[in-house]
Order: C-alpha cells, then structure tokens, then sequence
C-alpha cells in the first residue's frame, strides 16, 4: 500500500542536510502488510532509515504487530543523470527557440525551465518499503526517521545590533534564516536546528552516506599520486569529536 | 516552531530579541625575534573585536553568522560572529583603520660579545660563535583617528632572543612570558610606550683552526 506519512518534524543542520521525522497511522489486515512510503528524497541515507512502531494499546499490540523488514533503494545515478541532462536540454531549447510566450504562459515556462535547471540527484526519489506483521486486524501508528545528505537545505542566523547612544548597551534582534533550494517542500513543520555537519569524505574516493555511487573514471598518474598524498594526509589526521548541538528556540 | 519550507525558497523566522551589554575589545599584539628587533619601523595592527553579553537564557550561535551593527537606526558595519561562550557572542576579529600603531628604533645598546667554539664538519676547522646582549629602546606610538576616545590592550610577548626589561609606562598585567598595557587614547590625539628590551644577538662564523693556519700558508707558498 502506498502511504503519504507526514513530515511531523524537521531538524535542519547549519552545514545542510538534517533529520526528517514522518508519522502515519496505518490500519492492519491479519497476516503480512506491505507500506510503500512517498515522496522520499534520493537523498535519503538508507542506513539510518528507521521505523519504529507506536502501539495504540501497547501492553495488546505489543505481542499481535511486529515490523518484519524495511527495505531501501536509491535510484540508478547513470539512469538518472541521463534524464537530468535531457530535461535541461529540453528547457534550454524552450528559452531559446520560443519568442512569443505571453506573460502569464512566461512565468509558468520560467518556473519549469529553473526547476529543470536546479534539479540534481538528490531531488529524484528513493523507494524505502516496509512489512508489518498482523497477528489480528488493528492500527497501528507508524514514526519513520531518515537522514536526508542533501546540503542544498540548510540554516544561518543573522544578528542585528542596534548599539544605543551610551555606547554600552544593544539591542539584539536574531533571526533564523532556512534556505531550502531542494525540490522538497515541508508545510506546517515543527522546526529544529542543530549545529552540525555531516562527514563527507568523497575527496579521498568513499562516498557520503546516501550519496549517489561515484561513476568510474580514468585517473592519470598525477591524480593517482594526488590521491594518494591526500589519503595518507587523511590517515595521519586524527578525527575530531563532533557533537550535534541542538538549538533552545 | 512550526513553519512552512517551501521548495527552492529562503524564509527567515524570527528567534529572539533581547538587550545585550555591548564592548569593544581593541588589541595589539607585538612580538620581534633577534633580527625584527633591530629594524628601524614596523606598522603594527590594532585588532578589533566586539563582544555581545546578552540577557536572558544562552543560545548557542554558530560560527560566521552574520552580524550587522547598526548606529542611529542605519548599518555601519557588517561582519560575522566567531564564537559564542554562554552568553557572550564574540564578533570576528577585524582590523581597525583609524588606530595607527608605529613602532620606531630609539637606541640600540650592543653588549660585549663572547666568543665560545663549536665543532665543524672538518676536522680542521671550527664554528666561532659570538653572543652578546644587545639591550634595544623602543618606542610605539598608537594615533586614535576616530572622534570618541579608545581603549586598547597593546600585548607584548616575549620571545626567546628579545627579552623584556622595562617600560615606560609600566605594564599594567605582568605574566611572563606577556606584559599587557591598557592604553586610553583620547580623539585624535596620540599615545606612547617605551620599551626596553634585551636582545640575544648570536653570530656563527666556520673558521679554520689557529694550528692549522700555518700549515695551511706553507702549502701556499710551495
């Protein structure tokens, strides 16, 4: 069954990417149910996708329904690279060959065209499925948390001081700037936000945690050696501890 | 909070508003080694830095954001924030264009060298080493070209070769290896601080050894 969970909670890292928090309530048939989750970002980090179930009646439910598997995918990079480059192609050859848009077809082929224009991996959509086993007929509701890697979705603050004519004092305006520049929109969320940042170490060949797999390509020996100073200076770093810092609004 | 994110947007939310204890932390810091010593200038830089000591609960602002200060109801400076520690918000450190700081050789004092040798890679020869404790006069002037009155923290901080032995005025903070002087500057008037140092001027010279001189002239000659 298809399920449309809503986004309950977004906490939203400084450095981009964050924490999405769904919820659903779902019904149960006895016997094996299968959920298919919309909307999931590609940018989703399939190992830290989790569901956890919410018994209405848990000293009952506990024992009749049970989460038997989840399971995760990410579309096919080359696949969808390919697509990507033929819809800016396609939005490209619209701006360039059609004159004689009147203003309010313009605006609409503007919004098409910078949609296609932006669009990148991380705005394709993964698959994470799940199956609950029924002992009985029943509800259940259903918490579902996924990393999403995308760093296009992040925060800034910004601070104004008024400093006032003694020179001593100030007036502190804060303000809380979230720039979402994926193609995934979250309506009437509850917000966090955390100081943190995700690793990413594709500089030295492994890859971010739900990024797309790094295409093979032919490295010269200049690269190779480039590489490889840059992994031996990786090595000899030490890792620095990095705790998520969580925001008192 | 609870907001709306909408796809390929910027929203800007609301998060406190507050007063705040508002400085300004002006410094400079000076160091030489044995050959900066001796020069004739230097142009030292007067650090500015401005520190937020806000009411109300901590809030834990990252690194970078953006901070405009505002006088009179109009921008006069745009910078970023470079640290928080519980209340306290500390602005990056700028350089401040209106506090000019010279610092100008007065006298230069040279001590008597002694002389002491230590093995070359020949066999034949030897280093020659001269030490002596030069003892160097300076003096730094800062120039205040604002229209209100400044402070600053001019910090010296000595080295293994340049050695503090005195100042005029006196440092107000002693801690060796740093002697802090908090310096008031009236509008566009000028300062002064006169420092006396010593210096360890050290010269290696590979010479060969005196018993070898001769032998050396006779090969000459033949």
């Amino acid at each position: 069954m298809l399920i449309d969970p809503k986004v309950k909670k977004l906490i939203i890292f400084n450095h981009g990417g964050g924490i999405v928090e769904r919820e659903i309530k779902v019904s149960l048939q006895r016997g094996t149910n299968e959920f298919q989750i919309q909307n999931i970002p590609a940018s989703f980090d399939p190992n830290s996708a989790s569901v956890k179930l919410n018994y209405l009646n848990p000293e009952q439910d506990k024992d009749l329904f049970n989460l038997q598997q989840t399971v995760v995918s990410l579309p096919d990079p080359e696949t969808t690279r390919q697509i990507i480059n033929r819809e800016k192609s396609a939005a490209n050859t619209i701006i360039s060959q059609s004159i004689d848009f009147t203003r309010e077809i313009r605006e609409d082929i503007n919004r098409l065209c910078e949609a296609s224009k932006y669009r990148t991996y991380d705005d394709m959509k993964g698959a994470f499925d799940f199956i609950i086993n029924a002992k009985k007929e029943g509800e259940v509701i259903v918490q579902i948390q996924y990393f999403i890697t995308d760093l296009r979705i992040r925060w800034e603050t910004t601070l104004n001081v008024n400093v006032r004519d003694d020179g001593n004092s100030a007036e502190l305006e804060a303000y809380l700037v979230v720039n979402n520049q994926t193609s995934f929109s979250y309506e009437n969320v509850e917000l966090g936000f955390a100081i943190f940042e995700l690793p990413t170490r594709q500089s030295i060949g492994t890859r971010a945690p739900g990024s797309p797999p790094m295409e093979p390509t032919s490295i010269n020996q200049e690269q190779l050696s480039g590489l490889r100073n840059e992994m031996m200076s990786e090595l000899n770093r030490m890792k620095k501890t990095q705790r998520m810092k969580n925001l008192t609004l | 909070m609870k907001a709306n994110i909408p796809s390929r947007k910027k929203i800007k939310l609301e998060w406190f508003k507050t007063d705040a204890d508002f400085k300004i932390d002006r410094k400079a810091d000076i160091q030489y080694n044995a050959t900066s010593v001796s020069n004739n200038k230097h142009i030292h830089d007067c650090k500015i830095k401005y520190v937020l000591n806000k009411k109300g609960e901590p809030k834990e602002l990252p690194s970078g954001s953006p901070l405009t200060l505002y006088k009179g109801g109009l921008p006069f400076l745009f910078l970023s924030t470079s640290a928080t520690i519980g209340n306290k918000i500390l602005s990056e450190e700028i350089i401040d264009a209106d506090i000019e700081i010279n610092d100008d050789i007065i006298e230069i004092k040279e001590g008597n060298p002694k002389i002491s040798f230590e093995d070359a890679i020949k066999p034949k020869e030897h280093v020659e080493v001269r030490t002596r404790y030069d003892e160097i006069t300076r003096k730094i002037t800062i120039e205040n070209k604002l229209s209100s009155v400044i402070n600053l923290v001019i910090s010296f901080k000595q080295t293994k070769d340049v050695k503090f032995i005195n100042a005029e005025p006196e440092p107000d903070e002693d801690k060796e290896p740093i002697y802090n002087f908090n310096i008031t500057v009236p509008s566009e008037e000028i300062e002064k601080i006169i420092l006396k140092l010593q210096a360890k001027i050290m010269t290696r010279v590979t010479k060969i050894k005196p018993e070898y001189i001769r032998e050396e002239k006779k090969n000459k000659k033949i």
